[in-house]
């Protein structure tokens, strides 16, 4: 489904990302994993068009998308949830939700100036749809709180529903447990693990060990830029690069 | 929710019903004027907090009224369009400029972008007092002919123009209310709120910054082009840097989070100036003054004051009951 190749950043001398290969087939669950610094959030923002690569191809269901903007990137199917700015503070979840519809609302700037019968209806059926993530996400009490005062954990999930709401072929999650209590974390990677089981493919960077093996069938593992190994979570914990790359040296990754 | 709605529809109704009675019985030239002014500042000041709701604050208004008042006029006298194809034409041309001048201004954020359109208002006033053989230079156009009558409506009198501003003015609002409203506007907010999420749900940021400032650009230059055949004449600098920066003021002032703040604004800070004619010349002070005070003391404008008393009357009800208990 994905296929990256080479990808290069260099940001001045430095390599954030260097010639990094890796591919995600259809229905897997993928975690990208590495110490802080190692390159992953630039590797989200090559993939999803925030960052020009300096070198590399990302192809994505057969078509290179290489350098695209990233709106159109997230109508080729892949989205992505951010770590910061993650949702629109002043609207209620609810509008969040109705926003990030936007691609399949299919209504044009006449029907909704002037209000049409057919965009009202459509209108009622993202308020449904919006209500349905909501369920699934399982923050439906708060569709009218305004998502600028939610607490932490709250905003995450719903960073996830804005991510959900564009109906993804592959979603990318930077990083949802971060800041989360131990409660939450529990509930979002069984929401990950369903959204799984549901058809979703996904690619997950995350930085708890504990919670990504758990869930991920496949990692890959990046270190200052590059990709150091690869392979099923037994593989990677006993993988000695790896090994080095979190402790410096011996044991296993805990 | 509802019942403030219904405040809101009713206080529009009772407005509009005023200002046709204001057309109807009042004759003074003088008052037809202000109020004539007051309208078509509303219409621009609003215009501006269009392109605002996108999160960029333009100061590119000037530079389109000018396009359009000269264009309208242009049209008319050399070209003999009708006026009212004229003034069409105008507020189109306007709003081409804006959007092509709209893509590389919105790679530019923040006050860089507030920057750069400045310049365009430069650009436009310049290009106008130089380019003498079109636009008569600094000495500017007169004779522009008033507006074709039709149905036996001849537009001579205060009281013609005031009804035909009013019809524009009102027209103008209820489509920039009905984009507000729409998902358009509701884009519009997301953009200004958090630009890139927006682009990664898949809304082309760039394409709706540059609508919004479109739109707004082809109402100011319908402005424009009502100004050019209502006062009948031109001069490059009616229109320039402190004319835009006044149209931020009354924003501003009047409140750039509601729909009533730049009505609100253009209405209180035109009519100032004229019941204080002996400060004249020291407008541009009390501009800024109040503007400041805004700013620092109630930011969401002056739309905020009821809802400020009703706190504070509140407030001071319950202290008193506080030390009487």
């Amino acid at each position: 489904m994905l296929q990256v190749e080479r990808l290069t950043k260099n940001f001045g001398g430095l390599a954030a990302v260097s010639l990094v290969d890796m591919s995600v087939r259809q229905g897997e669950l993928v975690g990208l994993i590495g110490p802080n610094g190692a390159g992953k959030t630039t590797f989200f923002n090559l993939l999803t068009g925030y960052i020009k690569p300096s070198e590399g191809r990302v192809r994505f269901e057969g078509k290179d998308i290489t350098g695209r903007k990233p709106h159109r990137i997230a109508s080729a199917g892949i989205v992505r949830s951010f770590q910061q700015d993650n949702v629109f503070a002043e609207f209620t979840v609810l509008d969040n939700l109705r926003l990030a519809q936007h691609l399949n609302s299919g209504i044009n700037f006449w029907q909704t100036v002037f209000s049409t019968g057919g965009a009202r209806r459509r209108e009622r059926e993202i308020r449904q749809e919006a209500e349905e993530i909501l369920e699934l996400v399982g923050i439906s009490q708060l569709a009218g709180t305004a998502a600028g005062s939610l607490p932490h954990g709250h905003k995450r999930m719903l960073g996830i529903a804005i991510a959900l709401a564009c109906r993804p072929k592959l979603l990318l999650l930077d990083e949802p447990l971060a800041g989360m209590n131990i409660a939450e974390v529990d509930e979002t990677i069984a929401l990950v693990r369903r959204l799984w089981e549901n058809g979703t493919t996904i690619l997950l960077i995350e930085h708890n060990m504990r919670a990504a093996m758990s869930v991920c069938q496949r990692f890959c593992v990046l270190n200052f830029g590059r990709k150091i190994a690869e392979g099923t979570p037994d593989e990677i914990k006993n993988d000695p690069e790896v090994v080095k790359a979190y402790l410096g040296t011996g044991s296993s990754v805990a | 929710m509802s019942s403030r709605k219904a405040a809101g529809f009713g206080a529009t109704i009772l407005l509009v019903l005023a200002l046709v009675l204001v057309g109807l019985f009042v004759k003074g030239p003088y008052i037809l004027h202000v109020f004539i002014l007051i309208m078509m500042r509303v219409v621009l000041a609003s215009s501006l907090r269009l392109i605002n709701l996108s999160g960029q604050l333009s100061l590119a208004h000037g530079g389109l009224v000018t396009l359009g008042a000269y264009t309208s006029a242009l049209l008319a006298m050399k070209l003999g369009f009708s006026t009212w194809l004229a003034l069409l034409v105008a507020g189109v041309l306007a709003g081409l400029v804006s959007c092509l001048i709209g893509f590389p201004f919105t790679r530019l954020k923040g006050i860089y972008f507030t920057m750069v359109s400045i310049f365009f208002v430069q650009i436009i006033v310049l290009t106008v007092q130089q380019w003498r053989g079109l636009t008569g230079g600094a000495s500017g156009l007169y004779n522009i002919p008033r507006p074709d009558g039709f149905w036996g409506i001849e537009f001579k009198s205060k009281t013609s123009f005031f009804f035909l501003m009013l019809i524009v003015m009102l027209a103008s609002l209820l489509i920039m209310w009905a984009i507000e409203r729409s998902r358009v506007g509701m884009t519009f907010l997301g953009i200004r709120q958090a630009d890139s999420l927006a682009e990664s749900v898949g809304i082309n940021t760039t394409g709706f910054k540059v609508l919004a400032f479109s739109i707004g650009g082809f109402f100011a230059g319908l402005v424009g082009g009502f100004y050019a055949h209502y006062v009948s004449a031109l001069d490059p600098t009616a229109f320039g840097f402190l004319f835009t920066i006044y149209i931020l003021i009354y924003m501003i002032v009047g409140g750039a989070g509601a729909f009533a703040g730049p009505i609100i604004g253009a209405t209180l800070l035109t009519v100032l100036p004229e019941v204080a004619r002996p400060l004249e010349s020291y407008m541009p002070f009390v501009f800024a003054a109040i503007l400041m005070l805004i700013i620092f003391l109630m930011p969401e404008g002056l739309v905020g004051l009821p809802q400020r008393l009703n706190r504070l009357f509140r407030k001071t009800a319950k202290d008193q009951a506080d030390v009487a208990g």
